[in-house]
């Protein structure tokens, strides 16, 4: 399912597989480097020497809001706020809101339903932890923790659904791991270079196409996650019931 | 009756890790530095993740890793949830591991894997987050509250037959999750 988006992907947009490119030499525009970071390893070229992708890019920041929601301030700083932080989600999916007091959340990004929610550093970075809000539990909005990127599509280059869909594909995440920056165990995208990531924009027709599969796939995914899970807890039932029941009588 | 043991009474051998300063960590050499935030669910260690620690911290004994430890994480929210038991299967280089985790090795009267499965039960969980103690702020599970952890202990040929069950819920279970 989501596992195997990547090589849909890349056969749908008419790219090669990507890695991590180590050149130490090549150039960049001036205009790049002004007031940002000096790091080579922040601007080496994405995609493979002779490869240029066939599906015309531009960058995130271009076809994308980043961190731009608000929300109403309550009244009282101890008033109770909606919230979603990394341990209330699943890797795909918001799985509860919580309510936290507005002090411990004030100035942190707001979600809203539709949102995408990027998780930004180690692991979750890594493990593709990008979650489409579609169910935020009957709540308007929810803050977020420093951890997630928010992330809105510009409809009038590319839709919610497709911009979600490409973030899981290696052309877009060989990008992301570039761009880490931090020592082992704590690395993060900045977003400086997270805005720069060169998402591939194709036509309209192929973007509802993509989303489309991909939110079959969703789907998909979640009833064999939800029947793994409760195989599971049958199974731990089973073992706990065992050892403290019928295997412990003489 | 019922064989009704301690953790402690299974324990041969124990010990709580290391806590060298934040900003002692190396890029490279050293000796390998397991924490608890690499304890996955599943029993998974992720070994890539590890930072590494100055070698003098080997000097250690009580902190180094040996094959068929059981760990169990010890501080904070990890107490008692998925990501907080994992046994060592295999060791293909030095480790040490940080103050946040406890590694035992257990008495020949039980394995290892009975032991992981056993302190992942919900039974044990609600004993340790009944017991443990706030430590600067922090939720801690001292040594003196993982020895009185209480279960009964089958004979090994149940203990056998209950691993291999989880050992096959566990690998469906991933083959789940892989496919999703």
């Amino acid at each position: 399912m989501l596992s195997g988006l990547d090589e849909y992907l890349l056969s749908q947009l008419g790219l090669v597989p990507q890695t991590e490119d180590n050149r130490s030499v090549f150039a960049v525009r001036l205009a790049q480097l002004h007031s940002k970071r000096i790091d080579a390893t922040a601007y080496q070229p994405f995609y493979a020497k002779g490869h240029p992708p066939k599906t015309p890019t531009k960058s995130l920041e271009e076809i994308a809001e980043i961190d731009k929601n608000v929300a109403p301030r309550p009244a009282n700083e101890k008033d109770l706020v909606p919230y979603v932080g990394l341990p209330e989600c699943e890797l795909t999916d918001v799985r509860e809101v919580v309510m936290r007091p507005f002090f411990e959340v004030r100035g942190r990004s707001v979600i809203k339903q539709g949102d995408i929610l990027f998780a930004r550093i180690e692991p979750s970075v890594f493990n593709k932890k990008y979650v489409l809000v579609d169910d935020l539990k009957g709540k308007d909005y929810a803050y977020t923790s420093t951890e997630f990127y928010v992330v809105r599509a510009k409809p009038i280059y590319v839709l919610q659904e497709y911009l979600y869909a490409i973030f899981f594909c290696s052309f877009v995440f060989a990008q992301v791991k570039g761009k880490t920056t931090g020592s082992s165990g704590r690395r993060r995208i900045g977003l400086d270079l997270f805005s720069l990531l060169q998402i591939p924009v194709p036509n309209r027709d192929l973007q509802k196409s993509i989303a489309t599969e991909v939110s079959h796939r969703r789907s998909e995914a979640r009833r064999l996650r939800a029947e793994a899970a409760s195989d599971w807890a049958a199974a731990k039932a089973h073992f706990e019931q065992e050892l403290l029941g019928k295997s412990t009588k003489p | 009756m019922p064989n009704v043991r301690t953790l402690g009474s299974l324990i041969s051998e124990g010990a709580y890790g290391v806590l060298p300063k934040g900003d002692s960590y190396l890029e490279r050499g050293g000796v390998r530095f397991l924490r608890a935030t690499e304890m996955g669910i599943d029993n998974q260690i992720d070994w890539t993740s590890c930072l590494r620690a100055p070698i003098e911290f080997s000097r250690h004994e009580r902190a180094k890793l040996k094959k068929g430890d059981v760990l169990v994480a010890v501080k904070g929210a990890t107490i008692a949830s998925e990501k907080s038991v994992c046994l060592v299967d295999d060791l293909d280089e030095p480790t040490i591991i940080n103050g946040s985790i406890f590694r035992f090795q257990p008495t020949n009267e039980v394995t290892g894997n009975f032991l992981l499965e056993v302190l992942s039960t919900e039974f044990l969980k609600q004993q340790m987050k009944g017991a443990m103690i706030l430590n600067n702020a922090v939720d801690y599970l001292s040594r003196t509250i993982l020895d009185s952890l209480i279960f009964p202990l089958p004979d090994k040929t149940i203990q056998k037959k209950l691993v291999a069950e989880m050992k096959a819920a566990r690998s469906a279970r991933q083959q789940k999750l892989a496919q999703a």
